[in-house]
């Protein structure tokens, strides 16, 4: 299964989450920890705001936005399956 | 009767502001913060023998403090140290909830669950074996459903047995691996030694997650600074052996204890439920469609704020009319008389008038908070806010500033850093509020005839850009701090709750009333004096204090064209910006429209226009400011920059439209 960045999923797509970015900075940790963004977790993609960015995830059974820059230091394994 | 203070707490959006409204009826008030701007909730209950007090701390999803918000409910729990906490948990979203309640009780406190919105997980098919939940987490859960005042007795009394005593508190341990449990150990054991009050297997947690805060809490104690040193050599240590930070080690220790209990307490039925939230934002966050709706929403707003008050407006100004009528006839001292007619009805009057549109732009406010449409705003507008220095959430405090500046700074307290809170505050007094458009009408209708809407909506897309252009400068040069996150829920839409939305609006309105109303009065009484004194002479008379004032400032003012009259005008404007009108009418008598059309040339009128659109806010929003900022330095900056815009626009303005007529 191919390793890719929390923004490169397309509409509709899930992945695991594996890993985060040795860059990330401090204040975003403790924000993915708090929401609920820790390892193993399952996001699904639901949609890309006006141009693009922010993206809207749901994970743990409720809906994030983050900002395309953020989703990026998340490092997940994409699921097969649903398009 | 014994007194009890109970903090409440939960994530955003658990309904924690309905519960509390339930618990504390409308007997609240409402402070700030000790040092920060944000708001401070208290409400009272009596209950059997017990006042209990209730402290509304600021959602939260967890106690690792990256905001103000999540810093003050996280110093409240851990250094003030309420007898109870009552922590509000969404049953329909029990995992991430559970995240702040396990830090809860890790921190040692008396937690008392509010298991809120047990319909909704009902709906869903979320079935909670509370006594089996409560077992595994050692706490006491009262289920409740806020909307429906469901529970609130059984809350009181379970925080009563948890004051007195009478409930045993067997919290579970969270077990992480070997390596942090053992530098916890060793931490703990050497924070024992210099703090006694706070939990130190908790401290030591938070010194291996690098909290910040507690990192800086500990340094501050003697000794501390070696315990710190020790702690951050453990990170290292444990990110070269587990390959992580510690922070997501712990955290993810933590959720896998919940989802541990998760399957042994929650059942899920599937039911097969349309997801209306989902279906209202593949409208309302459309890629195409979401802006032309945000825009027909904006404008229902307006709409609803203006047409809806309108009746009492003008109820309100004929009340006023007549008392000035009754006065006006009555036998009294003339200086007396003209104080109450000049200055308190037609000066003070004048801005009462607004009082309805305030509280009903506050009610739509209310309900588009509580329905959940403004975490949709700053999601659809977060990208194009950002090329300005702004965020998502800076773009309410725009929209409420069209109708009043006030209610627009005031919004701004949900942005999470304070860089790009204060930048949203300090350009808003450029977006032209419902104030300056009678002064704008007026002058245009003068002027440019059939022209005369588009030169006054001209004004509205110059207050935009300038608000946007002063944004990006500010940001640039003076607020240089670093971009706060976007990572923020987006809550499913809620029916809004009567009572919440009154109770907010009552809480705003009325602090507005009290707030602006007694600057707003002290402000007339001196305009009245100024243009009443000395003794004897004509009110706004040429010999009147406000003539020898405008003579004062028509000088400066002479470049663009503004005679003393316009001077006074203007400088009375300040108090609100809809008595320029009144002054002219005062200063100039009946055939002031006229005398004014005489006055300037259309490109002088134009500048006049943009100067009025521009220059210092109105003094009830300085005053907001100045709140809402804690600070005298940024008030000022606002007063300065908008001094030197305005000059330097109308100036260039003035030469401009000259050229083209």
């Amino acid at each position: 299964m191919p390793v890719l960045r929390l923004d490169e999923l397309s509409d509709g797509e899930s992945a695991e989450i594996i890993g985060y970015d040795d860059e990330t900075p401090p204040n975003l940790k403790i924000r993915f920890v708090s929401m609920g963004l820790t390892r193993g977790v399952v996001v699904e993609m639901i949609r890309r705001s006006i141009l693009g960015d922010p993206i809207e995830f749901k994970v743990r059974g409720y809906f994030v936005s983050l900002r395309k820059s953020e989703a990026h230091y998340i490092k997940v394994r994409k699921l097969g399956g649903e398009k | 009767m014994k007194e009890i203070v109970v903090a409440v707490i939960g994530n955003p959006n658990v309904g924690k502001s309905t519960l509390f409204n339930e618990l504390t009826g409308a007997k609240q008030y409402i402070g700030n913060w000790p040092g920060v701007t944000v708001e401070k909730k208290e409400g009272e209950k009596i209950f059997g023998d017990y006042k209990i007090r209730f402290v509304d701390l600021p959602g939260t999803y967890g106690l690792g403090a990256s905001s103000i918000d999540e810093r003050i409910a996280r110093d409240y729990i851990v250094f003030e140290k309420p007898d109870v906490i009552v922590n509000i948990v969404d049953a329909s979203n029990l995992d991430r909830n559970l995240y702040l309640t396990l830090e809860l009780i890790e921190t040692g406190a008396r937690v008392v669950i509010a298991l809120n919105m047990m319909d909704i997980a009902e709906s869903k098919g979320i079935n909670i074996d509370v006594d089996a939940l409560s077992k595994e987490l050692g706490v006491p859960i009262v289920p409740t459903i806020a909307t429906k005042g469901v529970g609130i007795d059984e809350l009181c009394s379970v925080i009563i047995k948890v004051a007195e005593g009478k409930i045993r508190y067997r919290p579970p341990k969270v077990k992480y691996p070997d390596t942090i449990e053992k530098a916890i150990m060793e931490i703990s054991g050497l924070l024992s030694r210099i703090t006694k009050d706070i939990n130190t297997r908790w401290l030591a947690i938070k010194l291996l997650m690098q909290d910040k805060g507690i990192v800086e809490y500990i340094e501050g104690i003697e000794g501390g600074e070696e315990i710190v040193s020790v702690a951050r050599s453990y990170v290292e240590k444990i990110r070269s052996e587990l390959g992580e930070d510690p922070l997501f080690v712990i955290a993810e220790a933590r959720y896998g204890v919940i989802s541990e209990m998760m399957q042994r307490v929650v059942s899920r039925a599937y039911v097969e439920a349309v997801d209306i939230s989902d279906l209202l934002d593949r409208v309302l966050t459309h890629k195409i469609l979401g802006l032309p709706i945000f825009f027909a929403i904006l404008w229902s707003v307006f709409l609803f704020t203006f047409n809806v008050a309108a009746p009492i407006v003008d109820g309100i100004d004929l009340l006023f009319g007549w008392m000035g009528e009754i006065i006006g006839s009555w036998d009294i001292n003339p200086l007396l008389k003209s104080f109450l007619v000049d200055g308190v009805i037609s000066g003070f009057g004048s801005v009462l008038v607004f009082v309805p549109n305030i509280f009903f732009l506050f009610l739509a406010m209310a309900i588009l908070e509580d329905v959940g449409y403004m975490s949709r705003v700053a999601f659809n507008l977060d990208r194009i806010m950002r090329k300005f220095g702004l965020h998502g959430k800076s773009v309410i405090p725009m929209v409420l500033g069209f109708g009043c500046n006030i209610p627009g700074i005031m919004s701004a307290r949900t942005i999470e850093s304070e860089e790009d809170r204060l930048t949203t505050i300090l350009v808003n007094p450029l977006i032209p509020c419902s104030a300056r458009l009678p002064v704008l009408i007026m002058i245009a209708s003068i002027f440019f005839g059939r022209y005369a809407p588009l030169a006054v909506f001209s004004m509205y897309v110059l207050g935009i850009f300038l608000a946007l252009f002063m944004a990006i400068l500010i940001r640039k040069i003076i607020l240089r701090g670093v971009v706060s996150p976007f990572v923020m829920e987006l809550p499913p839409y809620r029916l809004p709750s009567t009572k919440t939305v009154t109770i907010h609006m009552w809480n705003r309105g009325s602090k507005f009333l009290k707030k602006a109303g007694y600057i707003i009065f002290s402000a007339t009484v001196i305009i009245w004096a100024l243009a009443a004194l000395p003794p004897g002479v004509e009110f706004g008379g040429p010999e009147s204090y406000a003539s020898i004032l405008g003579r004062l400032i028509e000088p400066i003012l002479r470049p663009l064209g503004y005679n003393w009259q316009i001077a006074v005008a203007l400088f009375f404007g300040f108090i609100a910006k809809e008595v320029f009108i009144d002054v002219l009418g005062m200063l100039m008598g009946e055939d002031h429209e006229a005398q004014l059309g005489a006055m300037l040339s259309p490109a002088q009128a134009y500048g006049l226009m943009v100067f009025v659109v521009v220059y210092v806010p109105c003094l009830a929003s300085l005053a907001t400011i100045k709140s809402e900022t804690g600070s005298w330095k940024w008030t000022i900056f606002v007063c300065l920059y908008e001094l030197i815009l305005a000059f330097i626009l109308a100036f260039a303005f003035t030469g401009l439209v000259g050229l083209i007529i």
